[in-house]
């Protein structure tokens, strides 16, 4: 029974083998070239090497560097404060008299 | 540019689609049929894929089956040399066209929506696999 089932089994697989090879390979056109597995597989492979560089490059390049911004200027004292300042320079005797008065003139007709 | 070529692509598919008359009766395997590419995408044994237009791919546009000839091919666009892919088998299945076949170390198979047309095509060898989408019609 077993070796019957085996046969028909058997038959059955090469019946199906038979049926898949009929469509068997032709032979190839005169002067015709390698299609999917040649032409079209060397493109996409060359595209897609030319991409994966171009994605490796993209991803490895140096992050940028922060631009470098120019030390902030010291804010220029109020006219208030320099005139204090003054003050305290001639009270102390640091500057004359002739001194105060030009340097008082310079910050008033400061912009 | 690209998107120029790209409208190209979709007027002169629907060009043919019209010329020919699209109807799913032809995606039986009892007409030839025309296919256009649309998509691709590839990936390589490191791991890495990419995807893209099949015109950035630099595909033929279009690829013809030819059941009574039993190949798959097209036309290079600069030399207008022709190549060709032999189907080794040809099955159908209740919704799917399938067919597949063996060239230069590389298994290929193209799947063929009977319904409406829709193509994907798998290309695989020892380091590399790719995936074209797009549809067909009949001739």
């Amino acid at each position: 029974m077993i070796e019957r089932s085996g046969i028909v089994l058997g038959v059955v697989a090469t019946a199906v083998s038979a049926g898949l090879l009929a469509f068997s390979t032709p032979a190839r056109a005169d002067g015709a070239g390698w299609f999917l597995g040649g032409m079209v597989t060397s493109r996409v492979l060359s595209n897609a090497e030319r991409r994966t560089q171009a994605q490796e490059a993209q991803a490895y390049r140096p992050a940028p560097q922060p631009v470098q911004q120019a030390p902030a200027q010291p804010a220029r004292p109020s006219k208030e404060t320099q005139l204090q300042d003054l003050d305290r320079l001639a009270a102390g005797g640091y500057i004359t008299p002739q001194e105060y008065r030009e340097r008082r003139k310079a910050v008033l007709d400061a912009n | 540019m690209r998107r120029n070529r790209s409208i190209s692509h979709a007027l002169a598919w629907a060009s043919v689609a019209v010329a020919t008359g699209v109807s799913a009766a032809g995606f039986d395997g009892s007409s030839n049929l025309i296919c256009a590419a649309n998509n691709v995408v590839a990936c390589t044994k490191s791991s890495v894929c990419v995807q893209g237009e099949a015109s950035s791919f630099e595909l033929p546009v279009f690829m013809y089956v030819d059941f009574k000839g039993k190949v798959v091919k097209a036309r290079t666009e600069g030399d207008a040399k022709q190549v060709e892919s032999p189907i080794r088998n040809y099955q159908k299945s209740n919704t799917q066209l399938i067919l597949q076949g063996i060239e230069n170390g590389h298994g290929w198979g193209m799947s063929i929506d009977q319904a409406g047309g829709r193509m994907t095509t798998t290309v695989s060898g020892e380091s590399t696999s790719f995936m074209i989408f797009g549809a067909c019609t009949a001739l």
